[in-house]
């Protein structure tokens, strides 16, 4: 069941890399683009938890850095965190919170945008913070909002989440 | 949507380990990036993670192509709305700037005409043919009357200005429009000479032949009439105002102002007068600033015997010069 689970997960990450690469670099506002594979692994992250959020986010950050010319394993560290920090948050806050999704979202894009930002300049790679937060961070927030619960009902029709098996504890006499 | 939970609500020792497994994935999942990025940024571009990634590559452009083909349609969609925006933008900011580059040019030929008209009205009257004893008024036409029986211009200047009721008026070039019949304080109403009931005592400037200049057939048209018949003209002469003086009056209009060309001369047997046909020097339908002359305040003398005559409006006098 789990290997299902990865497999169907594998292939949705994947599958979200290609329109990435293929469709969604093509819409642009500003200097952003929607980003197919993060909402998807703030969904699957949300719906399958940590473990999972930290491989398919090292896995599709591979992918990307591939099919991008990219540095390698840079997509992949800030993926891994990113997919990590989600199902974290996920278990963490499912149940207490009104728009967790939103909210991851959020901080996913948000993350993404500045540890990007912060990894680049460490590389020696700068864009003016004015830009960053108009021309990246604002319009890729619109985006991905506007992406994530679409794309989160399709992960979840795909990995449907799973039941809780609650112990029943009998109180003392 | 997410209210269904996920798993969490094992145990306390099962959801530690798994948290723990997390924290280890995660943490060994960095450690690979980080050795990722470290060697690829040592290695020279032959080096392995170079040439998996060119492979990569390879295997990935199958996917990228027909994603590509795919998403063409929805691209070239995509770029033409957002060239459809940018030519609306491009148009409306087009127009902007044409309608304001049409602005400006009205603005500068406004200016120009009335700059050429101000330079020509100063070039007569600091002319020789400007009347010594008078002074300008420069008034623009700012109304004409609403049926063709009255020739008449408002004006743009009035008592307030020192526009008094009489005097004479001519064009910017110095020919004669007409005088002025009705001033308020700060406009003027003026009679043409083409009017049915203007008439103003007028000589042919080659000949002297001498006559009363009144409206003719057309509005724009006048004749000399009351010319006697011994007296000689012919066309291509000039019409000016007589201007004549008597003891005791004297006209309306100083001498010499002109006031048309001869056209035709017009005689029968049956006829007192010769009847001159002469074409007005002025465009009264593109009249579009004058010049009232007023007559400059003569000294102050104690009278003799005799005194100043008053003016007398030269409409249906009797007397001729």
């Amino acid at each position: 069941m789990i290997g299902i689970d990865a497999v169907k997960a594998a292939g949705l990450v994947l599958l979200a890399t290609i329109v990435q690469v293929s469709l969604a670099e093509w819409i642009e506002i500003g200097e952003a683009h929607p980003d197919v594979v993060l909402v998807t692994l703030v969904a699957v992250s949300l719906l399958r938890g940590p473990t999972y959020g930290a491989v398919l986010g090292f896995l599709a950050g591979l992918v990307l850095d591939t099919a991008s010319f990219g540095t390698f394993g840079l997509t992949s560290l800030l993926l891994t965190v990113i997919g990590y920090s989600t199902g974290r948050f996920g278990e963490a806050t499912t149940r207490s919170s009104a728009h967790p999704l939103l909210i991851a979202v959020i901080l996913a894009t948000a993350g993404y945008t500045l540890g990007s930002a912060v990894l680049h300049f460490m590389l020696g790679l700068s864009i003016p913070a004015s830009q960053l937060f108009l021309a990246v961070l604002l319009p890729a927030l619109a985006f991905n909002l506007i992406l994530a619960y679409p794309l989160y009902a399709l992960c979840a029709r795909v990995l449907p989440p799973r039941l809780v098996v609650r112990r029943e504890v009998k109180p003392a006499v | 949507m997410l209210d269904a939970p996920v798993r969490r609500g094992d145990g306390p020792p099962s959801r530690t380990g798994r948290a723990f497994r997390a924290r280890l994935v995660a943490a060994l999942l960095v450690l690979v990036s980080l050795a990722l990025i470290t060697v690829y940024f040592r290695e020279s571009n032959e080096g392995p993670l170079h040439a998996a990634q060119r492979i990569g590559v390879s295997v990935l452009m199958p996917f990228e192509v027909a994603g590509e083909r795919v998403a063409r349609p929805f691209r070239d969609g995509w770029a033409w709305m957002s060239d459809l925006l940018d030519a609306k933008d491009e148009n409306e900011e087009l127009r902007r700037e044409n309608e304001e580059i049409r602005r400006e040019l009205i603005e500068a030929q406004t200016a120009a005409q009335a700059l050429a008209l101000q330079a020509q009205i100063s070039e007569y009257v600091a002319g020789p043919t400007f009347p010594t004893d008078f002074d300008p008024i420069v008034a623009r036409v700012i109304g004409r009357p609403p049926t063709p029986y009255q020739q008449e211009v408002i004006v743009s200047a009035g008592s307030g200005d020192g526009v008094e009721r009489n005097a004479p008026v001519v064009s910017e070039e110095g020919n004669l429009v007409g005088q002025v019949t009705d001033v308020t304080d700060s406009t003027a109403r003026i009679m043409l000479i083409t009017d049915q009931s203007s008439s103003v005592s007028a000589v042919v400037l080659e000949t002297e032949a001498s006559g009363v200049v009144k409206h003719g057939a057309s509005s724009s048209s006048l004749i000399l009439d009351r010319v006697e018949k011994d007296e000689t003209a012919s066309a291509g002469n000039t019409v000016i105002t007589a201007g004549w003086t008597t003891e005791r009056f004297e006209s309306l209009f100083p001498r010499g102002i002109p006031i048309g060309i001869v056209e035709s001369v017009g005689q029968q047997d049956v006829d007192l007068f010769k009847r001159i046909q002469i074409a007005p020097l002025v465009d009264f339908d593109s009249l579009a600033a004058v010049i009232v002359l007023i007559e400059k305040p003569q000294p102050v003398e104690p009278p003799p015997k005799a005194t100043e005559s008053p003016r007398r409006r030269e409409q249906g006098k009797k007397t001729r010069p």
